[in-house]
Formats: C-alpha cells, structure tokens, sequence
C-alpha cells in the first residue's frame, strides 16, 4: 500500500519467540522482515542494501537498543526505529523518542498498532532517503566548485559587494563576476536567495 | 588454700520428702522395670490435673499426646534407654486430664531408693518458652515475606517484562494466524507451527506467574530436601530480565553429585535472590567490564553445602566487614538496609552461616554454607536465632 515492495522490516529482540513471531506477523502482512538477535548482529547485516525500517527491543544483552540507536545516529544512518519494550518506561520513551524514534510500542501489541509504526517508519525512510540523495547531490555539486569559485561564494553567502569581495581577494571586479556567475549555474542556482538555501542544507562544513 | 582444717559442713537433712513435695518441677518416680508410676509430686498434678492417687492407676500413654512422634512406644523406648544407658533429656508434648496439650521437657534419670531401682522423671512445664519461639519464628516468617514483597516489589518492572515477552509472541502468533487463515490456500502447517508456539509461550508466562506466586505467598515454614540447582535456576528465573538491564551474565556452577539442602524452598531461594539482586544494583551502578555475577555451589564438609553468590563489579570495602549485615545498615539510597540481615537470620535459622570473603579477585563474594540433607524430616528448623 505504497510503501516500496523492496524495502525491509529488520528486527531486533534477543527473545527467539518473539522475533518468529513478529516475522510471521509481518509476513502475513505482506512485508519482507529479516530478525537479528542482538544490536551487534544488525550492525553486521545489510540493512543499507534496502530501504525499510528498523524495529528494535529497548532491552537487549551488550548493546542496548537506546545505545544502537545512538551509534546509527552517529553515523547518519536513515533507517527509522520503532521501538519496542515489554514494560512501558516512561523515561525511556521519552529518551527514545527525543532521539528521534518514530514510535514506542509497548508488548504486548496488536497487529494494527505494529502495521500503523511501520507504516509511519517506511514514510519518515522516504523521506530521510530523499533528502539524504538531495545532500549528497549539493555536497558533490558544491566540491566541483573550484578554490577561487569557492572563496568568492563563501563571501556572496556571508553578503558581500562584488566590489569588496574584488578587494579582498585582490583580483578584478569583472573576474569576481565570472567566477560568480560560474559557480552558480555549475550549483544550478539563479538568485543569491536560492544560493543561501543551499548552502545552509548542505549543513555547515561546506 | 583449698578449705580449712577444723571446718566440717553443717549435717544435710536426711529426710528428703520435703524437697520432692516442694519442688517447682513435675517429679514421677517409676517402676524401672514397668515403667508403672509409683508416686507424683503435686506439682505434677498440678500441671496434668490429676492427683496423686490418680496418677498411680494412670499409663505413661495417658499422659502423653499420643500424636506421632509423642506416641507410647517413644516414650517406652526413652524410659528403656534411661534404664540401660544412660539419662534421657527430650521435649514431650504432653495431655492433661482436661484433654489439653502441652509442652514439656523430661529428664529421665536412675536412681536407688530403698534399695530398689527406680527411674526418676523430672519434667518441666515448658509451654511459655514454646509460645515465645513459635512467636519468633512467626515474626521471623512475617519479616521474610514482607522483605519478599519488597524485592518482587524492586523487580516488578523485570517481572512485567518477563510475562509481556510471551504474552507478545503469542499476540503476535495469534494475528498473524488469523491473517493467514483468511487467504484462500493456506499452509496448514504453518498454522499448526503458530499454535505450538502459542502454546509453549503460555507455558513459559505461567512459570513465571508460578516463580511470582511462590514468593508472594505467606505461608508454613517447612523443612524438606531442596535442590540447589533449581533453586538458583529459579533465582535466575526472576531476575533475567534486570540481568540484560544491568548488562551482566549471569552464571551457574553446581558441581555434580552435590546434595540437596534442608530447609524452606521459598526463604533458601530468597536469601539467594537477595544477594543476586544486590550484586546486580551494584552492576548496574558499575562502568567496569567482564561484567557478571556468579552463583557457585559445592560440597563444603560432607554435611555441608557451600553457596557462593560473586560479582565482578567494585566489591565490598574490607572496612565494612560484617557490618553489612546489621539491621539498616545500606549504601542504597532508597534501601532499607534489611536484606541482608535477614538473609543472615534465615540463614542462622537453618542451622547456617553467611558472610563476605574478601579476596584478592576483584567483586564482592558472598558465601552461604548450609546444611546438606540426606535424611528427610530428621532435623528441626532450629530456632537459635532470637
């Protein structure tokens, strides 16, 4: 029902009954669903390969399904979680949804609430991919750039003059003009506003 | 320097009827061959509500409760013994002629008078004494179950994970059953795999419901064969899920052939509870690595079981020694300091021993020694510990 056929419900509970179960449950419901048994064992798997989601036990041996969600964090990883738990632990979930989860089911849960966080997850996963291509498409646009293209950029963002960036840089104003104009259409910007935008989604390092 | 020369003792009394009537305990003199009573002091018809005279026509088994093991040939076997062997000390419950019961002690001695063998009985109300260690032991039973409900009460949120686990598989199983059932051919296997599973969860969630209701419940003492190896099995039950919590392995190592333990199931299992949970609040404080508790158990003397409950997180300061298990002595900010004193009157209530070794491996160790049982119903909860 409009989610991608290829994408994926990995899940991971260190309890074998509870992971058959839940891949029955989405089986039946028409989902490919891959079961791991610790954090580790997920962090293995190739759950780049797909788009998908990830359904992740609060409570697991080692790494704990907060600490895996911090490590995907660190790592910029898209894969949205639903958390799941078998006693409802309010600080918990607020830790977990402040992080960033899309939902926290508590166990034991109906096939409905189960299908309505997926379904919420495989939405926020498009989305996250998207804009994940978009940044990547700006930063490889933004290193084609080059140094001088670069430095003249950098100080039409901040809001200078043609005429102080030329002084700055010690160069002619007419070549501050070209190297302007050459910047954006390879950025394929056409205002100095649709400049700004871009910049600031390409986040601060560029 | 011993004595004077020129001192002789005042003469004794010869007659000593005034000190047998006078006495504050019972006193029967038998006929040691019959064990028929010859005579009764009137304390003792005081105590059994007979008289004398009554007493004389009276049998041994008359006076007794008559309820195993306070039987006829019991107190026949005692009586043979003093004549034979040697005196007889023993507890006794007792019948008055009113019916009632009582406690007594008895001493069973030889003695000559006239010239003929008789067998003295010395026998002392005891039912006070009774009372009060019965009182005890009841105060020590109504502690234990509240210092149960204390720790399910820490474990609540383990325990409601524990039962939510398969109650979700078995939800899960369930719906997915009903979605599969509705397409038009179906794999009947695959339904009859889903109902196994139901199954098999439902079992495990009533074993746990069976591990909560065991500690939850107040009830008798007794006294029977207890198997350490399910003992810490159930501990281990219990406390699973705040082991994952706490990030650490929990271990079992009961050597082979080790025999069972006497005592109460249910206070055995939960001193060993105690002192599980205690090592895993320590773990969960505790940033260190190899990170595990460690139940060991094995013989310690042939009559003997020794439990060791280890951890591997910062230990137990040396300083402290036993003062952990004082009353209210705690370095938990909300505990109560109780649990491991009443891990120690338990324990001292089985006839045992329980402290901290303090070793050069790193953690705390906790050891346990019991006594081993071989023969069932022998040995009475001993109620050493006021």
């Amino acid at each position: 029902m409009g989610e991608p056929l290829d994408s994926t419900i990995w899940i991971v509970d260190d309890d074998p009954s509870v992971r058959r179960s839940l891949v029955r449950l989405l089986h039946a419901c028409g989902y490919n669903a891959q079961a791991c048994e610790s954090a580790e064992e997920f962090l293995k798997s190739e759950w780049r390969r797909s788009p998908g989601c990830l359904v992740l036990d609060v409570r697991l041996p080692n790494l704990s399904g907060l600490e895996l969600q911090s490590i995907l964090q660190e790592r910029g990883a898209w894969i949205p979680v639903v958390f799941i738990t078998g006693h409802g632990d309010i600080p918990m979930s607020v830790r977990a949804m402040k992080a960033g989860s899309v939902d926290f089911l508590t166990k034991p849960f109906t096939d409905q609430a189960l299908l309505a966080a997926v379904k919420h997850a495989l939405m926020e996963c498009e989305g996250r991919m998207t804009a994940a291509i978009e940044l990547e498409d700006i930063r490889r646009r933004l290193d084609s750039l080059s140094p001088r293209e670069q430095e003249v950029l950098s100080r039409v963002v901040a809001g200078r003059l043609n005429k102080q960036i030329a002084a700055e840089l010690g160069i002619a104003m007419r070549t501050v003009k070209l190297h302007r104009a050459h910047a954006m259409e390879k950025l394929g910007v056409r205002t100095v506003a649709d400049l700004v935008r871009l910049v600031e989604k390409a986040g601060p390092e560029s | 320097m011993i004595g004077r020369v020129g001192e002789t003792p005042t003469s004794p009394p010869t007659d000593y009827r005034e000190v047998f009537d006078k006495a504050n305990d019972g006193l029967l003199i038998h006929d040691a061959d019959t064990g028929e009573i010859l005579d009764a002091n009137p304390r003792m018809c005081e105590m059994y509500g007979y008289t004398t005279a009554e007493l004389c026509r009276l049998d041994i088994a008359a006076i007794s409760s008559n309820e195993p093991p306070f039987t006829e040939s019991a107190s026949r076997r005692n009586i043979r013994r003093a004549v034979q062997t040697e005196p007889q000390l023993f507890e006794w419950v007792a019948k008055a002629k009113d019916g009632s019961l009582f406690w007594v002690e008895v001493n069973l001695k030889m003695i000559r008078i006239g010239g003929r063998d008789r067998l003295l009985s010395i026998v002392r109300d005891i039912s006070e004494r009774r009372r009060a260690e019965e009182e005890t032991e009841r105060l020590r039973s109504a502690l234990a179950h509240v210092s149960r409900l204390t720790t399910l009460g820490e474990l609540s949120a383990s325990l409601a994970h524990e039962l939510n686990q398969p109650l979700a598989a078995i939800l899960a199983n369930a719906q997915a059953g009903l979605r599969i059932m509705q397409t038009d051919c179906f794999d009947r296997g695959e339904i009859q795999d889903i109902l196994a599973d139901i199954a098999v969860d439902d079992v495990r969630a009533g074993e746990v419901i069976r591990r909560m209701r065991e500690l939850l419940r107040d009830r008798r003492l007794t006294s029977q064969l207890v198997d350490v190896r399910e003992l810490i099995a159930d501990v281990f039950g219990l406390v699973r899920s705040d082991a994952i919590l706490a990030q650490t392995k929990l271990e079992a190592r009961v050597e082979t052939g080790l025999p069972p333990v006497l005592g109460d199931p249910v206070q055995l299992q939960q001193v060993i509870l105690n002192l599980v949970v205690n090592s895993l609040h320590v773990m969960k404080e505790w940033h260190g690595d190899r990170r595990r508790v460690t139940v060991v158990a094995l013989p310690e003397t042939p009559r003997s079981v020794r439990i060791e409950v280890r951890d591997t997180g910062p230990g137990i300061p040396e300083a402290l020694g036993p003062r952990v298990f004082e009353p209210f002595f705690t370095t938990k900010p909300q505990g109560l300091g109780l649990g491991l004193s009443i891990c120690r009157t338990l324990v001292e209530a089985h006839g045992g021993k329980i402290q901290a070794e303090f070793t050069s491996e790193p953690g705390a160790k906790m050891v346990v020694t019991l006594p081993s049982g071989r023969r069932p119903g022998k040995t009475r909860l001993s109620a050493t510990h006021g």
